[in-house]
């Protein structure tokens, strides 16, 4: 699945271990999301989608349309 | 300009015990290799003529042990310490593992019988003439413990390793 998550990381000048203690999981779960080796679950996407203040689609694209 | 929500202070870092997890399983690996070392013929130094190894072999052994088969175990089944991709990264090796159990005896065996039938000896080379050695009970249980936490670490860090890239 695809993600924004590294260029929301980013704009907010987060490193990954940042963003990785705000999510409350490592810096290797941020490194594989963001890479794509990872889908988050479902609570851990809605944590995502709270702390941009962003909706879950606007941050994950699953390839439909 | 994304504004994150940041209500609760920001932390610095991830939680310690996800850190913790990964940086023992480094350890457990590092340990694993060694553990397999004694597999090379002379790798490890010879007994003194009255059975006896050096001190510090003996103390080098006993931390081995220790992260073998007293750290590994403890990372295997601390659920706690797995945060979501660790706990995938437990169930893709777990996967594997079930395969190798499988797949494993059934291998060594047919590699053995290999050696056997073109070394043409009645003593096969080290270390497949360990498959003629009578073991007790107790000390095959420890040798598969032993293999099964070793391979548990082989393959968790390779999965992350082929993650990583």
């Amino acid at each position: 699945m695809n993600n924004r998550l590294k260029v929301l990381r980013a704009m907010n000048d987060w490193s990954q271990a940042e963003l990785a203690a705000q999510l409350d999981v490592s810096r290797q779960a941020v490194n594989a999301i963001e890479t794509g080796k990872h889908d988050p679950s479902l609570p851990l996407a809605f944590r995502i989608s709270r702390l941009f203040n962003l909706p879950i689609e606007e941050i994950f694209d699953d390839g439909h349309e | 300009m994304i504004v994150p929500d940041n209500t609760s202070s920001q932390k610095a870092d991830s939680p310690l015990r996800f850190r913790l997890y990964f940086r023992l399983m480094d350890l457990c690996l590092i340990a694993s290799v060694l553990l397999l070392l004694p597999l090379i013929p002379g790798a490890t130094p010879a007994p003194g003529p009255g059975g006896e190894y050096p001190t510090w072999f003996l103390l080098y052994g006993n931390i081995l042990i220790f992260i073998g088969f007293f750290l590994t175990p403890v990372l295997i089944l601390a659920r706690f310490m797995r945060d979501e991709y660790a706990e995938q990264l437990f169930r893709r090796t777990t996967d594997v593992l079930v395969y190798l159990a499988v797949a494993l005896p059934t291998l060594l065996f047919w590699a053995a019988a290999l050696v056997f039938i073109i070394s043409r000896t009645e003593q096969a080379p080290y270390p497949f003439s360990l498959f003629m050695v009578e073991v007790t009970w107790w000390s095959a249980t420890a040798q598969v413990y032993k293999i099964f936490c070793i391979a548990f670490v082989v393959i968790f860090q390779f999965l992350r390793w082929r993650d990583s890239r």
